[in-house]
């Protein structure tokens, strides 16, 4: 047998658990769009009486010289109506019956011809996707303009502009996310008419693409998804579907609003198609007449249904299209109005909650996902003696992840908030007294290893904020021996040293002759650069989780307290350091240290990471979500809550511990009687008995290890018997200690149990 | 997406994905939430897959970005996995057994290549692709996953 089938064979084995069904998927999503409800406000009351009632819309339109506006497909100038066969695109498509479709217009127009050149171009260029592999996740910076389209290389590029330019069409220059740019979707009207939907993504021309539903009344079918695209001509628009048309049944309809539409009754899917002058517009149905695939029911589609879908519509208000005009400030909603403002904390409060609320960042871009995880905090980092926000947006996928260094503006009066974002980067910060911060990379592709996690070096100039003046990277020879051959400068640092190499990379804002912008260090070299540099001290302080009640705090004069950095002098979670009438919710996060002494008297330091969160009560629960271990100031290693809480079976996994100020620090005393200071935390506290979680101390392995829970009120350590006594108060006031000893391989097992009871 | 190709995608798909999340994760419940967003992007792609090995590929690649995203992420580096939180299966031998906790006691970095090679059969060029990384990076994190599963198996490892 040889290794691969071995590892096959053992592999194979290994299974996921998770269950995963279509249904579930669907719920999730419907959740999901909830939250993102869009606001479809009445149109304009030109735009709607131009298209909203057939006959006084023609009058008006042709009274207005505007015929030429109407929709081909309109009741009173119809012409015959063209269906799905002649949507195909004249390309090669897999096997099977299924075809592509254009979504742009009928096969013969230019938009549809120029769509079947690129869709035709993609497949011979990169058929097995060799080039899309090798280009991977990094995106050419000046193919960022094509990102309505599958560009990832400059020849694409050019083939799609040699294509729109042969076609005399335009390319998508910029797209909006709807749920952001409300008054982009107010020129539309309410052409979802009785269905219910919203518009997820619209383009400078007015093409758009929403998701609906609609409640289906005949023969009580139930709920109906589609989903609709209106294609603006004169731009070439890549959107496609597979579909047999031969599977359809199809006819013309004319609605109860007058408008003519193509109806196509498909196995699966459904297609209602409108072809106005100015924009081709498909309705496409999640349902047949063979299978409806969400699970609330299991009707079949019919004709009539279909029917009254495109009634329950109103698509003739998607012509003629009014081309989008964003707001040129869309990214602030003041509050106060700016003007007056005249407090930074105001200013901050309103950009928190822009993005809490709206889902809106400080630089005016929408945040990819929800802020649950985002904290800030208000702390003048830079030693100006005013208050900046420091606001990282931790949430959703590391691509999407920033961090903020925010000023108050106070003499700024034009529009939109008095602010100027210092810097912005990947959300791993560290301030120095210095006048210097520094950002993490979000990523350690290189070859830096262990020996540094990369990041940018920012230097803070009066006036000007923090300007990034460095980057710094290194290489770790021990475990990418061959990334530098020997006649790199690097080999030969690395040859000298013998051990690590450091990599220094001005940026032009350092102002420095070109031969000092890249330096090469041994370890040496760059301890005695960053001495040249004068960092200081780093600077921590708490930092907040993004919630209204965090958000109130600050406007009533929250003081944040320093953090990790400043902690071993003065415990900045003490209830006196804490604002008595903070309302419920507020959370101030921080972290303690605390010694620990193991075998041989080596000395240890545990940094407990912690917070207290307001009861609204004027007092404060206070938690614990994690802890680490360190040694000389090195990370030894981490103790999560929720490890522990998962290793303990605990079905509440909260991820925190919760008790009082008075006991929610672990004790560290020794537990297993080998000398070594172990662990004991409180997880829970009940009315009278808390849970405790325990770590001991493997000398062997050199690191704590999750060993056991116990629950009680009260815990005593017997050196003389050698065993854990726990007592814990049960019903009716009786009282049991359970007495633990560790058996010969080290495991903590029951070896009495006293109970005493009123009756006793 | 439809129901049928989805459903179809599970089925063939969602035990390769949890693996490879396993192994990059070393965490049977961070490998689920894997798992479960790698098919919420299938749930919402408009991608046309063009066959069963694109549609694998895709997934391989959503996968192994995901678990990019995690092993970088801030929280994640703050966390020490317990050797708890991983999963231990019923095999049917001991030396299965033994190679499991082999390969699930190596770094990552090698953990991951050594999944795509032996189990998905990808060739090097492509792993390269997938993980973002050089050919020459993937050929010695293999190779030196092997030496270290040789010195761990013994007997158990031929290294052919």
């Amino acid at each position: 047998m040889t290794d691969r089938d071995r590892y096959k064979e053992t592999f194979s084995q290994v299974h996921s658990r998770r269950e995963l069904n279509w249904e579930e998927f669907e719920h999730m999503e419907r959740k999901r769009k909830k939250y993102r409800p869009l606001r479809l406000l009445a149109a304009a009351a030109a735009v709607v009486l131009l298209v909203g009632a057939p006959t006084m819309g023609a009058i008006a339109a042709n009274f207005l010289g505007l015929g030429d506006l109407l929709p081909v497909s309109w009741g009173i100038r119809a012409q015959p109506l063209r269906g799905l066969e002649d949507l195909v695109l004249p390309v090669k498509s897999g096997d099977g019956e299924a075809r592509p479709l254009s979504l742009s217009g009928y096969a013969d127009t230019p938009e549809s011809r120029a769509l079947a050149e690129w869709v035709q171009f993609q497949a011979d260029y990169d058929p097995d996707h060799t080039i899309l592999d090798s280009v991977g996740n990094t995106l050419d910076p000046s193919l960022a303009q094509y990102n309505a389209y599958l560009v990832y290389t400059p020849e694409m590029a050019d083939r799609l502009k040699e294509i729109a330019e042969k076609y005399g069409l335009k390319l998508h220059s910029a797209s909006y996310d709807a749920a952001q740019h409300p008054e982009l979707t107010e020129p539309l009207g309410n052409f979802l008419g009785r269905a219910n939907g919203q518009v997820g993504y619209l383009y400078e021309d007015g093409t758009f693409h929403a998701d609906g539903w609609a409640q289906l009344t005949t023969d009580d079918y139930g709920p109906v998804e589609f989903q609709l695209q209106r294609s603006v001509k004169g731009t070439l628009h890549d959107a496609l579907v597979y579909l047999d048309p031969g599977q359809f049944t199809q006819w013309d309809y004319t609605t109860q609003r007058g408008l003519r539409v193509k109806l196509a009754l498909g196995p699966e899917r459904s297609m209602i198609l409108v072809d106005f002058r100015d924009c081709f517009v498909t309705v496409l149905v999640l349902g047949g007449v063979e299978q409806y695939v969400d699970a609330a029911t299991e009707h079949a589609l019919t004709s009539a249904h279909l029917e009254e879908l495109a009634d329950q519509l109103d698509l003739g208000l998607l012509s003629p299209v009014v081309t989008p005009q964003p707001d040129p400030e869309p990214i602030h909603t003041p509050n106060p109005p700016a003007g007056e403002r005249t407090d930074a904390r105001e200013t901050y409060a309103a950009l928190l909650r822009d993005l809490l609320n709206s889902g809106v960042l400080p630089d005016g871009t929408p945040a990819e996902e929800d802020p649950d995880y985002d904290t800030f905090a208000v702390w003048d980092v830079d030693g100006d003696d005013r208050e900046e926000l420091i606001l990282l947006h931790i949430s959703g996928i590391t691509a999407g992840m920033t961090g903020y260094v925010i000023d108050f503006d106070e003499g700024y009066t034009g529009g939109g908030a008095p602010i100027h974002i210092q810097m912005s980067d990947y959300p791993m910060f560290t301030f120095y007294s210095g006048g210097y911060m520094t950002a993490g990379a979000s990523h350690n592709q290189g070859y830096a290893a262990e020996v540094l996690w990369p990041y940018a070096l920012y230097r803070h100039t009066e006036g000007d904020g923090y300007t990034r003046i460095a980057t710094v990277d290194a290489w770790d020879p021990d475990r990418w021996p061959d990334a530098f051959g020997p006649e790199s400068e690097a080999w030969q640092v690395h040859q000298r040293s013998g051990g690590a190499v450091y990599f220094v990379s001005y940026t032009y804002a350092a102002d420095l002759p070109d031969d000092r912008r890249s330096l090469v260090l041994d370890r040496e070299g760059y301890d005695a650069w960053l001495e040249e540099l004068g960092l200081g001290e780093a600077v921590g302080f708490d930092q907040l989780p993004l919630t209204e009640a965090n958000i109130a705090a600050i406007e009533q004069g929250l003081s944040f307290r320093p953090g990790a950095a400043e902690s071993l002098l003065a415990d900045s979670l003490a209830s006196e350091n804490l604002p008595a009438d903070a309302s419920q919710g507020v959370t101030v996060l921080g972290s303690r240290d605390l010694p620990l002494t193991v075998e041989g008297g080596r000395s240890l330091t545990l940094r407990v990471h912690r917070r207290a969160v307001a009861s609204g009560y004027g007092y404060w629960d206070y938690g614990v979500e994690s802890m680490e271990v360190l040694e000389n100031g090195e990370l030894l290693q981490t103790l999560n809550v929720l490890d522990a809480q998962e290793a303990s079976g605990d079905s509440v996994e909260s991820g925190w511990t919760q008790g009082w100020e008075s006991d929610y620090l672990p004790e560290c005393r020794d537990l297993n009687f080998d000398g070594s200071d172990d662990i004991r935390l409180l997880e829970r506290r009940g009315v009278v008995n808390g849970r405790y979680l325990h770590w001991l101390w493997n000398s062997e392995k050199g690191r704590f290890e999750y060993a056991f829970t116990l629950a009680g009120y009260d815990f005593e350590v017997d050196w003389g018997t050698k065993q854990l006594r726990t007592t814990a108060r049960g019903s009716a006031s009786s009282h049991t200690t359970e007495v633990y000893a560790y058996d010969k391989n080290g495991e903590l097992t029951l070896v009495d149990t006293i109970s005493v009871s009123p009756d006793d | 997406m439809d129901k049928e190709t989805f459903t179809r995608a599970v089925e063939q798909h969602q035990n390769s994905i949890y693996r490879l999340a396993l192994h990059a994760l070393g965490s049977g419940a961070d490998a689920e939430d894997v798992v479960q967003e790698v098919f919420l992007r299938l749930f919402r792609t408009d991608t046309a897959f063009e066959s069963e090995e694109h549609l694998r590929r895709w997934l391989l690649r959503v996968g192994a970005n995901l678990c990019r995203d995690v092993l970088k992420s801030p929280w994640r580096r703050r966390r020490a996995p317990l050797p708890e939180s991983l999963p231990s299966p019923p095999f049917e031998r001991e030396d299965q057994r033994e190679l499991y906790e082999a390969v699930m006691a190596l770094e990552e970095k090698y953990r991951t290549v050594l999944y795509l090679f032996y189990y998905e059969d990808l060739p090097v060029r492509e792993i390269a692709g997938l993980l973002g990384l050089g050919t020459s990076a993937v050929t010695t994190r293999l190779s030196r996953g092997r030496e270290r599963l040789k010195a761990a198996l013994k007997e158990g490892w031929q290294d052919d």
